[in-house]
């Protein structure tokens, strides 16, 4: 009797607890307000050496110490995070040790080292660097010139105040940027590289400033600025056009064309040798350049884009950005820029 | 008949549930397309930015100030604040920064014509400087690299207009901005990215965007007398074989309102507009040769999503008179699970809302989920609302007019910049 007096009550109750509780952690997320800030958003200006200039700062204190003191070999507690730092000067190289260094190192000079090192934390290099082969680097961050031997890698990122120089087979895994040129020897695999020029291979490192004028065998004003193909789209060998080229499906352009504007290809694009394109190219797919063409602006490709020797992106007046999942870049191609591979790039022979 | 119209009603709802569900699938598990975000060295085209103000004295100045501190070739970046007949100290915050920056601010100062921004950027467009243009609305404020990664997109012959993410800035000071906070994250992490992903059609949201000048050439310009120029352009551009890209890295804090009774005057206003160009051009859409199927039905059910509050509000309808009336349901209970998985505009939705907290790291803020069907709620009463004013102003061959969304800020933000 006593349980049919009060069920109304405790199925009305059981039922409100019911509905009530998944509204629980709203209303204590709304008393105690512990998510109510703004979504952190982007404020910085996305420059590749931002990391540098973050290092210096974090290092500031190991160079101001040394210059106080240079006679100190190690500090400890002199970093903002407490981390021990060593300085290295050119008189004790010989007498590092074989094993992995888990200190912040500081040069103060220019420095080779002749044997394969491997520093576990950062590297700060006040002169020029020289790296012996199937070395192991962390973060590097040189004032001057580097240059890195064969087979070594660099997990995290490089920079270099002037020229930097990645011999064969070595990794740059994440980010490597200099002031001045760079050059990536044969095998060498990297994902964004930045620099005033980036060269694939050794030899001369050219550049033009403007295309060059081609002889032209048929020539084709777009009368709206730009020209759409449902379907393939192919343009013959010489031809000349004045407008934006964008095809729906694959997009063939023939040698020694010219193309004052940019090419847009939903799937894939090749591009025969010595042709000029004065804008961009963009492709959902891939992206194949001949040897001798110049192209002036950004090539965006969603697939794999493939420079082949001799043809160079960018200017240094005008340097721009090549990216891509995959890149291949073969000896002898220049970009002036940045090569942005988000998945993996590498120099072929 | 009433079946037949219940059936329809939800057939239309689970079409919309499975578009949710596809976006946020495929915005969580598929492939992400950011094809133009690495672009950080390029020859930078020259780009005119209009600041849309009217009677904002609240805000203008972080606008302003964020975008003289942008990372862009100050000799191809023209900032045009449009000032569109402001009654408050607007001009006169304006005109300080013109003293204070001499050649870099370029001020319109609109005293009259057609009131509304569509109109007030038809007469800016005398300033534009350059192939693209760039709108922010006076309460936006930019990050440093924002204009570069909403330029880059450009260097693609196909786009068109290009928009970024609006993220709103004063999110815990209320409820309300709380769950706009939410909505807002579901829209532009989940909705408009994976629009962006499958190839769709994104759509150009007004601010923190921009569009060619050759591409509005192209299609005559603004159009004057819509409510929702953004929608307008979108579409219109579509129409025309120009495409509008995403850019959710492109992100810029904004305000949303505080208080419910502007809230519903902000999203009566969006529901009319959008409703306006649905009646437009949702023939030509449909027959337009440029377009892929895909396309087609996406953008349809683009412009055919504010018209699915009244549609929603139906279903509730014909449900209660159907269950009293007795009427029998072809395919019984399928069709009434169905019914009750849609009584609430389904809730896919809310599982979009959930996947962008989740992309967004949010931790906390997604226990305030169930409290979204609040602010759902008021939403689809508010835009059926709208339909309903809409319908008798077309029969009484009324105008509609343009109303600004209300600020409440009353000192600059600090964001650390």
């Amino acid at each position: 009797m006593i349980v049919s007096h009060w069920a109304p009550f405790i199925i009305s109750a059981a039922t409100s607890a019911m509905v009530a509780l998944p509204l629980a952690p709203a209303l204590i997320e709304l008393r105690r307000r512990r998510d109510a800030l703004p979504l952190v958003s982007r404020t910085d200006d996305g420059k590749i050496d931002n990391f540098a200039q973050s290092m210096r700062d974090y290092l500031a204190p190991v160079v101001t110490h040394h210059n106080d003191q240079p006679s100190t070999v190690k500090m400890d507690g002199v970093l903002r995070d407490g981390a021990q730092a060593i300085v290295i000067s050119t008189a004790v190289v010989c007498d590092l040790p074989g094993t992995p260094l888990d200190v912040v190192a500081y040069v103060p000079q220019s420095v080779a080292f002749p044997f394969p090192l491997c520093f576990l934390r950062e590297l700060y290099v006040r002169g020029n660097l020289r790296v012996a082969a199937h070395s192991l680097l962390r973060t590097v961050l040189v004032e001057g010139d580097a240059t890195l031997g064969e087979g070594t890698a660099v997990v995290r990122w490089i920079h270099a105040g002037g020229s930097l120089e990645a011999g064969a087979k070595a990794r740059l895994l994440g980010r490597a940027s200099a002031g001045g040129d760079v050059r990536l020897h044969g095998g060498c695999e990297f994902q964004r590289v930045n620099g005033r020029k980036i060269q694939g291979g050794a030899g001369e490192l050219r550049t033009l400033e403007r295309s060059s004028m081609k002889a032209i065998s048929s020539s084709i004003e777009l009368g709206s600025g730009r020209l759409r193909s449902q379907g393939d789209f192919h343009l013959g060998d010489g031809d000349s056009v004045q407008g934006n080229i964008i095809g729906r499906r694959r997009v063939k352009i023939g040698q020694d064309v010219r193309v004052l504007g940019s090419v847009k290809a939903k799937s894939d694009m090749e591009i025969a040798s010595g042709t000029d394109i004065e804008g961009a190219i963009v492709s959902g797919g891939h992206v194949r350049i001949g040897r001798g063409c110049f192209v002036r602006g950004p090539v965006l490709s969603e697939g794999e884009v493939v420079i082949a020797a001799g043809t160079q992106i960018g200017s240094l007046k005008h340097p721009t950005t090549v990216s891509a999942p995959r890149i291949r870049l073969a000896s002898g191609a220049t970009v002036c820029g940045t090569i942005w591979a988000r998945e993996s790039g590498e120099v072929t022979a | 008949m009433l079946v037949y119209l219940f059936t329809i009603v939800i057939v239309l709802i689970c079409v919309y549930a499975l578009r949710h569900y596809v976006f946020t699938l495929r915005r969580v598990f598929g492939r992400q397309r950011h094809p133009y975000a690495d672009v950080d060295h390029a020859d930078w085209p020259s780009v005119t930015v209009f600041i849309a103000a009217h009677n904002e004295e609240a805000v203008i100045a972080d606008c302003i100030e964020a975008l003289l501190q942008a990372d862009y070739p100050r000799d191809r970046l023209k900032i045009v604040p449009v000032n569109d007949r402001s009654t408050d100290r607007t001009r006169e915050i304006i005109d300080g920064f013109v003293k204070r920056f001499p050649g870099r601010i370029h001020p319109f100062h609109r005293t009259g014509g057609k009131p509304g921004k569509a109109a007030a950027l038809k007469d800016a467009m005398q300033f534009l400087r350059g192939g693209v243009f760039l709108v922010f609305d006076a309460d936006y404020v930019p990050g440093r690299a924002l204009i570069r990664e909403l330029v880059a997109p450009f260097f693609d012959p196909e786009v068109g207009s290009v928009m970024g993410r609006v993220v709103p800035i004063n999110v815990g000071k209320k409820l309300l901005t709380r769950l706009l906070d939410l909505e807002r994250s579901g829209g532009y992490q989940v909705d408009q990215q994976a629009r962006m992903n499958l190839g769709l059609v994104p759509q150009y949201g007004g601010t923190v965007g921009g569009a060619r000048k050759t591409a509005l050439d192209e299609i005559g310009g603004w159009t004057e007398n819509t409510l929702a120029e953004d929608t307008d352009l979108t579409i219109r551009l579509l129409l025309a074989g120009w495409k509008t890209v995403y850019v959710n890295r492109a992100e810029c804090y904004e305000e949303v309102p505080e208080r419910w009774p502007v809230r519903v005057r902000q999203i009566m206003r969006w529901a009319k507009g959008h409703n306006q160009v649905m009646v437009r051009y949702a023939g030509a859409l449909l027959r337009c040769p440029y377009l892929s199927v895909r396309e087609r039905i996406d953008a349809s059910l683009l412009l055919g999503v504010y018209a699915m509050a009244p549609v929603l509000i139906l279903g509730w309808l014909l449900a209660v008179t159907l269950f009293y009336t007795g009427a029998e349901i072809w395919g019984g209970m399928a069709v009434l699970g169905l019914a009750a998985f849609t009584a609430l505009g389904n809730f896919a939705a809310f599982y979009e809302i959930a996947a962008a907290a989740r992309l967004d790291g949010s931790s906390e803020r997604i226990c305030l989920l169930p409290l979204t069907l609040l602010g759902f709620t008021v939403s689809v009463v508010s835009v059926s609302k709208a339909a309903w004013e809409q319908i008798i102003d077309w029969f009484r061959g009324r105008e509609m007019h343009w109303q600004k969304t209300e600020r409440t800020r009353v000192a600059p933000v600090a964001l650390g910049r």
